[in-house]
């Protein structure tokens, strides 16, 4: 029997037989919950109360933890039980309000006004990473908005719907959405837009490897860009992405370039935000250009200047990848941990998959047989967001690599296919392909095997 | 007395320098002229040296010389009456730290020796022997408390008896273990590890029989079991205590047939496997309460090997610290000459709760964090409860920082207490000024009931 009700849920939770001295883990509880997208409020809230396990610190098992391993006392399951229930009912106010402004809105015949209501709704939902939710929100708007509103109207509502069909994942939405905001801003006299829609499309064909696609888009914005005053942030956002497509395509002379004219047109490089980014950036190049001792030195500078939970978990991230390149699997897994915990403080519970596949690959390099567990929970985390395909695409990737890392022939075979199938469903060809090679080669191999044994 | 101070000074002033070098635990030997003292700097390298700038022969390329020798600035101390500026600014050029006044005090010497290091009973690399077959992952330690362990696994090593090994966590337990398969008839064969604690209950079946392809979600290739990889070899299951029920019969009847299933197979799978398993819980109370079948438990210790914790072998360091040293020196590219008296002192008077995974791990991040040529106490973040120092060093005087709550600052202090107190829950009432139940409440709730010993 399922039960969508905080308040049961409560009594519930609290009427399961207590170990006296025993913390519960988060998974333990998280099992006790029923799987409904309005508990999501819950789990995070628990999430953020939770703490390490401190009896695992020195148990062997700490490399292995996740936030299912997480303990919560019985004070801060209560109170997050109640923060949850306040927030849910906060929403349920929030979208009756939002039924009366539309309703009000459509009836009197203020079309604008009902969309702009709906598109703020749609923010707040993305911005709380309740993203297909969103997508719903903002689908309802931009059917609203073609029905006959105004420039401006339609303008924020294209770009919020690109944008949040980009966060889900459905790049042919996206793709649409961009292509309808480039025409109408191009149409319209809005340059500014029209260079964000350009940029928006260059950046679909990056997120699916497309880099010869990508720069193509890349250099139809410029031509926009050019027009714009050089304190607009697309040059730099610009300059930047050309940097990464360069990089991704193994011209580093050229990246190198467009990083330095990134750096060059930021208006603040200084600027705590902009400078996470930037030296970012320049640390994925040095790392590309075989240099790790300067690429740790400008990971270090970035996640110093991140400000953002979203920044701080990317850039820690890269720097365990990059400390894990130079063997320091130790201090690797300290700062993937970090970026776990930056996760959970800042409420980005849907970027976790990245970290424990880093974590994953920390493991893995410690030998550790046991680090199938970090996949497994990555590819949960995937399941329970509704992440795009495209994360578990790379989580399935990386797992089935490792299993062929440990002699799991057929399974990590089977994996591979799995993920290669998910990246040409996807439209990624560049990863398809690479796995398409890597599991020729292992049947050529196991072929040849084959031959040796018979003969 | 633990170090040596070799020193060239004013004859006047042997009696003061000899009597300050007792007072810092320092043996004093005197040189009468330069080339002696440079004999016996080559001869017997000291810990520190002491030059009087007023000495013939003393001049800038007498001290460079003395420099090159000795390697570094901060072990040599100049002292000087009334010398011209000009050779004040550039001993100081020369040397870290003051110049001694003269003629010389030995309260003054004694504390720049204390204050300078090494200082007491310092180990030098250089000086130590290499431990025999010390590599990564080997059993490094000659008390009689490892002798005792050695000689048992020597005693059960061949034999192809199941072994049950206890000890706390970070013990090396798993290190035993690959010991006994290393020294069985089966070391040519694999040897496969699970931790029964970190892997899911869920996920743990699957792990060690193994699963046909589609046998439940996920499965989307057949997988062997460790069971099935350890077939002719060693499988060692470490923390066996934590094992449910249900998997509890499915792992004796594997023990005793010799035979399993694979999960959603048909047919039986036969294996040689010899079982090692592992637990830093009391088995034998948990098969007294019930909660482990004691036909299992009879089953997995036909032998059983205790190892002692760190904290009852402290000899040990001796073997175990330029040990893990001289891995991570290499491993971070320091060139460290040994590790410092106060370090050392440091390392001795420590309980070790995570025992040698937790020195380990103390000495890792400590010889990543030197900087000079002496690993120092302030180079060491020892002691489970020491908090991390945040990036920008925002923590408290008590090096918390400002958002720790009050409930981790009291849960840490409760278990830096109980360490130092080995667990006697007491004797940790009595210091923290509360009453034992009281205590004995905190612990539970804070989850620290492994860190208390039966009293």
């Amino acid at each position: 029997m399922r039960n969508p009700c905080p308040a049961c849920l409560e009594l519930r939770v609290m009427s399961q037989p207590a170990d006296p001295g025993r913390v519960p883990r988060l998974g333990e509880l998280h099992r006790l919950l029923p799987e409904l997208p309005e508990l999501d409020e819950l789990f995070e809230e628990l999430v953020g109360r939770s703490r390490p396990d401190p009896r695992a610190r020195w148990s062997g098992t700490g490399e292995l933890l996740t936030v299912q391993d997480r303990q919560l006392v019985l004070a801060e399951l209560e109170a997050a039980v109640g923060q949850a229930r306040a927030r849910l009912l906060a929403r349920a106010e929030s979208a009756f309000d939002l039924s009366v402004r539309v309703g009000s809105a459509l009836s009197a015949g203020d079309l604008d006004e009902a969309v702009r209501a709906m598109v703020e709704v749609a923010a707040a939902e993305r911005e709380g990473g309740r993203t297909l939710r969103a997508e719903s929100v903002i689908a309802a708007a931009i059917h609203l908005a073609e029905r006959g509103t105004g420039l401006d109207t339609r303008l924020d509502t294209y770009l919020a719907g690109a944008r949040i069909a980009r966060a889900i994942g459905d790049w042919a939405s996206a793709d649409t959405r961009y292509r309808a905001l480039r025409a109408l801003a191009r149409d319209g006299g809005r340059p500014e837009l029209h260079a964000t829609a350009l940029i928006g499309l260059g950046n679909l064909e990056v997120d699916r490897g497309r880099w010869e696609a990508a720069s193509a888009r890349y250099d139809e914005a410029e031509e926009v860009v050019r027009t714009l005053p050089r304190t607009r942030s697309e040059h730099w956002h610009l300059a930047l992405n050309r940097s990464i497509v360069a990089r991704e395509s193994e011209r580093l002379d050229r990246a190198t370039e467009h990083l330095e004219v990134a750096e060059a047109v930021c208006p603040d490089p200084n600027e705590a935000g902009a400078a996470a980014v930037l030296l970012n950036a320049r640390g994925q190049l040095l790392q590309a250009q075989g240099d790790p001792n300067r690429a740790e030195i400008a990971f270090r500078k970035a996640l110093e200047a991140a400000t953002t939970p979203d920044a701080k978990v990317t850039i820690g991230a890269n720097l365990a990848e990059v400390l894990l390149a130079r063997g320091h699997t130790l201090e690797a897994g300290e700062v993937a941990r970090e970026a776990e915990a930056n996760a959970i403080a800042g409420g980005v519970l849907p970027r976790l998959p990245e970290v424990y596949r880093t974590l994953a690959r920390v493991a893995s390099a410690r030998q550790n047989p046991d680090a199938f567990v970090l996949f497994e929970h990555a590819l949960g985390l995937v399941d329970r967001y509704e992440l795009p395909r495209f994360e578990r695409a790379r989580t399935v990737a990386e797992y089935g690599r490792w299993e062929l890392g440990r002699g799991e022939s057929e399974m990590g075979l089977a994996r591979l296919a799995e993920a290669e199938a998910l990246f040409r469903e996807l439209g990624c060809l560049r990863e398809a392909e690479s796995l398409q090679i890597l599991m020729s080669e292992l049947d050529a191999e196991a072929s040849e095997t084959g031959r040796t044994d018979d003969g | 007395m633990t170090g040596r101070l070799l020193g060239l000074i004013e004859e006047s002033g042997e009696g003061q320098a000899e009597e300050g070098a007792r007072a810092a635990g320092f043996r004093w030997s005197g040189a009468r002229a330069p080339g002696a003292f440079l004999r016996e700097l080559r001869g017997d390298p000291p810990d520190v040296v002491l030059l009087s700038l007023e000495i013939d022969g003393v001049d800038e390329h007498f001290v460079r010389a003395v420099l090159n020798e000795e390697g570094r600035t901060e072990t040599v101390l100049l002292s000087a009456p009334g010398v011209s500026l000009d050779r004040a600014i550039l001993a100081r050029q020369l040397v870290s730290g003051p110049l001694l006044r003269e003629p010389l005090d030995g309260d003054e010497l004694a504390r720049e020796l204390r204050r300078r290091s090494p200082v007491t009973n310092p180990l030098r690399l250089d000086r130590l022997p290499r431990f025999v077959g010390g590599g990564e992952g080997e059993l490094v330690g000659s008390s009689s408390a490892m002798a005792g362990v050695v000689r048992q696994i020597a005693e059960v090593g061949a034999s192809p008896a199941s072994v049950l090994i206890t000890g706390e966590s970070g013990t090396g337990k798993e290190l035993v273990a690959r010991a006994l398969h290393r020294t069985s008839l089966r070391r040519d064969a694999p040897f496969i590890a699970i931790n029964c604690a970190a892997v899911p209950e869920t996920l743990l079946e699957s792990e060690f029989f193994g699963h046909e392809r589609g046998a439940f979600t996920g499965a989307v290739g057949r997988k062997r079991g460790r069971f099935e990889r350890a077939d002719g070899g060693t499988l060692f299951l470490d923390e066996i205590g934590d094992m449910s029920p249900v998997l509890q019969v499915k792992l004796l009847r594997a023990l005793e047939q010799g035979e399993f299933e694979r999960v959603g197979g048909e047919h039986p799978v036969r294996v040689d496997v010899r079982v090692l398993a592992a637990t830093n819980r009391d088995l034998a109370l948990k098969v007294r309460d019930g909660a482990f079948r004691d036909d299992l438990y009879y089953r997995l210790a036909a032998a059983r090997i205790s190892i002692p914790p760190l904290r009852e072998r402290l000899e040990d360091l001796d073997e175990l610290v330029p040990h893990f040293v001289r891995h991570f020196a290499g491993v971070y590219e320091r060139e460290l000459e040994g590790i410092d008296g106060e370090a050392m002192r440091l390392l001795r008077s420590h309980r070790w709760p995570g025992n040698v995974r937790e020195l380990r791990n103390v000495l890792d991040q400590g010889v990543r964090a030197s900087r000079g040529a002496w690993l120092r106490v302030e180079d060491l973040r020892i002691g489970v409860s020491a908090p991390r120092m945040s990036a920008r060093g925002d923590t408290g005087p008590d090096g918390y920082p400002p958002t720790a709550s009050l409930e981790e600052v009291e849960r840490d202090h409760i278990l830096r207490v109980l360490e130092f107190t080995g667990g006697a829950i007491t004797e940790a009432a009595g210091i923290l000024g509360i009453h034992r139940n009281t205590l004995a409440r905190k612990i539970d709730r804070f989850g620290l009931r492994d860190h208390v010993r039966g009293e």
